[in-house]
């Protein structure tokens, strides 16, 4: 690591005010399992460091209508006993995000601005079509998920800005989501990984869908054409097969001399889509509350 | 008799346990300072200029070095290549061969200025093409990695030594084959990775002219030697200790550049100096298990009888010779045991790339061509309507046959492995992994005869040394060349001693790791349980008798009527006349006049050393590198996920044969532990370079060791121990056996799962997909 | 950079030091709390030879500032049993044979502990998915596994609070 001043403020404000006093050369550091390796690896070396580990206001679980707000240093293995199980994708990542150690440290905040392409919270995020809080002294914002993500280990916010929560729409009745993860050993950064999310209306027809592939090596990506095949369909294998053959075609990895080349993770995005959107169907479907057929 | 055999709770354990084990990077002295390495971030390049200044600037720093300080260091490595010059040296030749080459150190206050001092040197590089396939090295024009070499006329090219290993006629078997496989066989290039990374502290003291230095080193007596003849100073003059070590598995053999670098510091500032290498380190700039590409040939009659073995072999060396040609040649003579091949012709090449150096590696090079053999059984028996297991009963060496000289010189003392085969077989057959085929489920076989021991090929000695000392209150100290690194060896050599002196196992107190104790090679090899153990079997004996001579006189008995047991020697027969070991100590060293006539009185010290008698090649490789052999054979049970390519182990069965197995329970230890590491280098792991010498994969984030959730049960460990005849316990070795047959038992059964046959190692999930995928389009089975 | 003051209870002890504020929380219990047991096998949160448990959870201790631990309870292998009185977690790794070089122990000994004191089952798979985040690369995990699942079944947290 390279030498840096330290600051553990107990508040938002105190945060923020620091950022803007310090704008680049400043970081955030959450539960610091990636950040804390960047820097190490001189891959990060910010001057002044911001530890966000003392700041209650983030690590709470609140219900809204309509939405769960999440704060940004909520760790891990808090997620699960807090999010609804509305929200199946934060919980199948849950359970395969690292390992317990990790879990215990690492923050649904803190994976988001780390933007890892290889990282498994950037896709759930996307997926649940998640709405992202920033302050900074000049200001709340609220960001799109959509437009959160600009690329490996880019986010949309601004170098005075922290993420403040997470706020994941619990939609209509009937939705559904569920997480697939691919890697050689548990706990590993997916090689491949893919969120799906769907709602359904009171006849079962699909009305809403997003499908995020992970692990490309450029961020969470949305499968507009793949999400299309979906929309208005009813559940059966053909519409999960069209949908998987669908979903590799449109993504377009790389080859990796070690995990995968190209053609590999097109049969792994192509598996993983399916598997993630059957379970997603069967959530929204058995979603509590929703009229059954 | 009565500790040999028995599951003795491990002496190492308690002080581990809590947190009392006392590691290099545990120790501390007084003025200490810290030391970085600067490494080179391209695979081939001169150095044009180095500047230190900078670096020497930063508050903190204390001494920088680079190549303007080693010229006239003399270079090493000669021991392993028989060249008059050795091919490495600190910063040798103001040139880096791979990633990870040493290029300057700096040492300072703490690890943190150490660090950015590092960043602060500034190097003009002269960037060479890199050779990285080795193949490629060995044509014409190839770029070459020792150009000092070449131009000395040592060596003429990238191949750096080349030897053809041959029995009987090979044409000729040819000729009489019924049938021929053959494959192309990638062997790839896992790290051994202890958990402990190399570390050292080295200690100068310039007004006594003392270098002592503390190392994780399998072989401080092959360190001291080194520092000693690198640095110029007299051999006496340097100590080299062994503490705790966190894991070797053979990267911790022989010296290492950070060692002379630690005590160039430490003689530059006249202070302590200490070098702990980072994990990135371990996996880029220490050695590797050498890499082989093997053209392997195997020829058979249509009864299964194999006729012979025909390969070429050639070794991705890496930038550095360490003991990769020993690998090779030990590995091509074992590897092709257990069966019983008499023509035989390997041609082997071992070639300089710009990559981490090949060198020693749990097993040596055994598990490269055991992959190879055992494959091309299997797909023998696919040829000949047969099963790989009867091919094995076919030819395996069987112990009535024994004593055997194979036709490589292999003397087979005594074996189990034929009954290994038998029980693995059987125990499938019983669990009823084969009954009800199931689709993408498969079971395969791999067998192995290893060293237990090893000569190498170019050194004319393989000793080793214990001193066997009685206390005056009879506790037996016994001072060893052994430096272990986890296998328990102080537990199982004081069982050795206490049954073979009569002592008492309490008061057997077993050391190591200390190059001013007894001389000999180290831990490695297999050797230590061998002979280290028999060189305890001698000085024992020699201090038992000694024992016995004076308890018969002071007891006016025969000898021949004593009995000795728990440090106690009494007259048979349920008398009450005995004298205990304390006793007989005082005799010997203040009660001269006690004594028989003729002896000398003095302490009960003894120093014996064994040297094995085994062989070098001659000219056609022929050899008995080894003491005798342990004995394996292995099933692996195994899924595909046909959507993933992904492997789970479902079953892992092991019969074993290590002879006398001393700890029954450490003994199961080092088999799981081996197999292991070797289900982790078949499936998972390998430093992967890219075209320009790139190294892809040096952190544990992206170099895959098997977790806990990678491993099958390996409980079912059976025991097929026969005793070897050339051990003086009976004993074999234990800790490498069990790392060759997982390789091939794998690829095996992976073809029964889903008919095809992988070649390279390792097998992962994307060549596994890749291949199923090709087949269906290709109309094969679904 | 101006260092900054540490403090926190390290097994019931009160630890206090300046420190340069890259030092992590390994490092402060290692150098600045002079426990050594506790090992850095990687340094980048992948090998759990590090683990120790802070706040009652498990934590990757080469992952975590010093400074972010300031005020926190930590507990480390030294902190378990004595030379004389193994904890019951460290009697069954010694009595099972589950560990070899002694490197990696102290980590899973910890994360054992807080599973353990969680509601670990004794069953295999289970233990293999607890442990995942530790490496090991001597005992091939069999003995470590079988140690784990009996100090599960004898080892009850509340007797030994």
């Amino acid at each position: 690591m390279k030498a840096f001043e330290y600051h553990r403020p107990h508040t938002v404000s105190e945060a923020v005010e620091l950022l803007s006093r310090h704008q680049y050369e400043a970081r955030i550091l959450a539960g610091g399992q990636s950040l804390l390796n960047m820097m190490k690896w001189r891959l990060a070396a910010p001057s002044v460091l911001v530890d966000a580990n003392r700041v209650a206001e983030l690590s709470s679980i609140r219900k809204e209508d309509s939405a769960v707000r999440i704060g940004a240093m909520v760790r891990y293995r808090d997620l699960p006993s807090g999010v609804p199980e509305a929200c199946g994708a934060i919980h199948d990542a849950v359970s395969v995000i690292a390992d317990f150690q990790v879990r215990n440290l690492g923050t649904l905040g803190g994976s988001c601005c780390q933007a890892d392409p290889f990282g498994d919270m950037p896709n759930v995020v996307v997926a649940l079509g998640a709405e992202m809080t920033a302050r900074s002294v000049r200001g709340e914002r609220q960001i799109s998920v959509d437009d959160f993500f600009l690329g490996p280990l880019q986010t949309a916010l601004e170098p005075d800005e922290m993420l403040c929560a997470i706020r994941l729409p619990l939609g209509s009745a009937r939705t559904g989501s569920a997480y697939e993860k691919f890697s050689w050993r548990e706990g590993d950064f997916a090689i491949v990984s893919v969120a799906a999310a769907i709602g359904l209306d009171s006849a079962g027809s699909a009305v809403s869908g997003r499908i995020v592939v992970g692990g490309l090596g450029v961020g969470p990506v949305r499968l507009g054409r793949t999400e299309e095949v979906i929309l208005g369909a009813d559940k059966g294998a053909d519409v999960i097969k069209a949908a998987a053959d669908q979903a590799s075609r449109e993504v377009d990895p790389e080859d990796d001399r070690i995990y995968g080349s190209a053609r590999y993770k097109r049969e792994l995005v192509r598996t993983l889509t399916a598997k993630a959107l059957a379970r997603a169907w069967n959530r929204a479907e058995n979603h509590k509350g929703s009229a059954t057929r | 008799m009565g500790y040999i055999g028995r599951n003795i709770a491990r002496r190492e354990d308690r002080r581990l346990l809590v947190g009392r084990g006392r590691f290099i990077a545990d120790m501390q002295f007084a003025g200490m300072l810290h030391a970085r390495i600067l490494r080179s971030p391209v695979a081939h390049a001169r150095i044009k200029s180095v500047d230190l200044s900078a670096a020497l600037a930063l508050p903190g720093v204390a001494a920088a070095i680079s190549s303007a300080d080693t010229r006239s260091l003399r270079r090493y490595g000669s021991r392993h290549t028989g060249w008059p010059v050795g091919d490495n040296a600190v910063f040798l030749e103001d040139k880096v061969r791979f990633v990870g080459d040493e290029i300057a150190a700096v040492a300072a206050i703490d690890e943190f200025t150490a660090r950015d001092a590092v960043e602060l040197i500034e190097v003009d590089y002269e960037e060479l093409p890199a050779v990285v396939d080795p193949e490629k090295a060995m044509a014409d024009g190839a770029p070459i990695v020792h150009d000092e070499l070449v131009r000395a006329g040592i060596i003429p090219s990238n191949v750096m030594a080349t030897k053809t290993l041959r029995a009987g006629n090979i044409e000729a078997a040819a000729a009489r084959a019924d049938v021929t496989v053959s494959a192309r066989f990638y062997c790839n290039r896992p790290v051994c990775n202890p958990l402990e990374t190399h570390g050292v502290i080295a200690l100068w003291d310039e007004a006594t002219g003392e270098l002592t230095v503390w190392s994780a080193s399998q072989a401080v007596n092959l360190v001291r030697n080194g520092l000693a003849e690198v640095l110029d100073i007299p051999a006496s003059k340097v100590r080299v200790i062994a503490p705790d070590i966190g894991g070797g598995f053979g990267v911790k053999v022989g010296l290492f550049a950070h060692e002379i670098i630690a005590a160039l510091l430490s003689m530059k500032t006249g202070r302590p100096v200490r070098i702990l290498l980072d994990r990135s380190e371990e996996l880029s700039s220490c050695t590797s298990r050498c890499a082989q590409i093997r053209y392997s040939e195997m020829m058979l009659d249509r009864d299964g009888k194999i006729l012979g073995w025909r390969e070429r072999v050639v070794q991705d060396q890496g930038a550095y010779a360490y003991s990769g040609l020993s690998v090779l040649q030990m590995g091509s003579i074992i590897g092709i045991l257990p069966y019983k091949i008499d023509n035989v012709l390997i041609d082997t090449f071992c070639v300089y790339t710009n990559k981490n150096s090949g060198g020693a590696y749990r097993a040596y090079g055994v598990p490269q061509t055991s992959f190879a053999r055992d494959s091309l059984v299997h797909m023998a028996a696919k040829k000949l309507g047969c099963s790989a297991e009867d091919i094995m009963r076919r030819n395996i060496v069987r112990n009535e046959e024994c004593p055997k000289t194979m036709s490589l010189g292999q003397i087979i003392d005594s074996t189990g492995v034929d009954q290994c085969l038998e029980k693995v077989v059987s125990e499938v057959d019983r669990l009823g992994w084969r009954k009800d085929p199931q689709p993408y489920h498969g079971v395969g076989f791999s067998t192995v005869l290893k060293h237990s021991s090893a000569r190498h090929p170019r050194m004319d000695y393989d000793h080793d040394s214990v001193r066997v000392c009685l206390s005056s209150d009879g506790s037996i100290s016994v001072e060893t060349s052994a430096c272990p690194q986890g296998q328990g060896m102080f537990t199982t050599l004081a069982q050795m001693v206490a049954d073979r002196l009569g002592g008492s196992l309490d008061s057997v107190h077993v050391t190591g790791g200390d190059s001013s104790g007894p001389r000999g090679l180290g831990t490695w090899g297999a050797r230590t349980i061998t002979i280290t153990g028999n060189a305890l079997h001698r000085a024992c004996g020699e201090a038992r008798s000694k024992i016995a001579k004076v308890a018969a006189h002071v007891l006016e008995v025969d000898e021949s009527e004593l009995e000795i047991a728990d440090s106690i020697v009494s007259v048979k027969g349920g008398s009450n006349r005995q004298l205990s070991f304390a006793e007989i100590v005082g005799i010997c060293e203040r009660h001269g006049k006690r004594l028989p006539k003729g002896m000398e009185p003095g302490p009960i010290d003894v120093l014996s050393s064994y040297d094995s008698p085994t062989s070098n090649p001659n000219e056609d490789g022929h050899a008995n590198p080894t003491m005798t052999y342990s004995g394996a054979a292995h099933a692996c049970y195994l899924k595909v996920d046909p959507e993933t390519g992904k492997v789970t182990l479902l079953g892992y069965i092991m019969a074993e044969d290590c002879g006398v197995a001393i700890n029954p329970v450490i003994v199961e230890g080092q088999h799981q532990g081996a197999v292991a590491m070797a289900l982790g280098q078949v499936l998972y792991e390998g430093l992967e370079y890219d075209e320009a010498g790139q190294l892809l994969n040096s952190s544990l984030r992206d170099y895959y060791v098997p977790l806990a959730t990678d491993i099958p049960d390996l409980s079912m460990v059976h025991d097929c121990s026969v005793p070897s005849t050339r051990t003086l316990f009976g004993q074999r070795s234990a800790g490498e056996t069990g790392n060759p047959p997982p390789m091939a038992a794998v690829a095996n059964a992976l073809e029964e799962a889903t008919g095809i046959r992988f070649t390279e190692m390792p097998i992962t999930p994307d060549k596994i997909l890749l291949a199923l995928r090709a087949r269906e389009n290709a109309g094969g089975r679904s | 950079m101006k260092p900054i003051q540490v403090s926190m209870t390290i097994n019931g002890q009160a630890q206090r030091a300046d420190v340069d504020t890259r030092t992590l929380l390994l490092d402060f219990i290692r150098d600045a709390a002079k426990l050594t047991g506790t090992k850095r096998g990687c340094n980048e949160g992948k090998c759990g030879a590090c683990t120790v448990i802070c706040d009652g959870l498990a934590v990757k201790s080469c992952n975590m500032l010093a400074a972010t631990a300031d005020g926190c309870s930590v507990e480390t292998v030294e902190g378990l049993g004595t030379l004389k009185q193994l904890h019951p977690i460290q009697e069954a790794f010694h009595k099972h044979h589950g560990l070899q070089c002694g490197f990696c122990t102290a980590g899973f000994l910890m994360i054992a502990k807080n599973l353990i004191d969680q509601g670990l089952s004794p069953d295999h798979d289970d233990i293999r998915h607890a442990i995942h985040g530790n490496i090991c690369r001597c005992t091939g995990y069999q003995k470590i596994v079988e140690a784990i699942s009996e100090a599960a079944q004898t080892y009850l947290p509340a007797a030994a609070e």
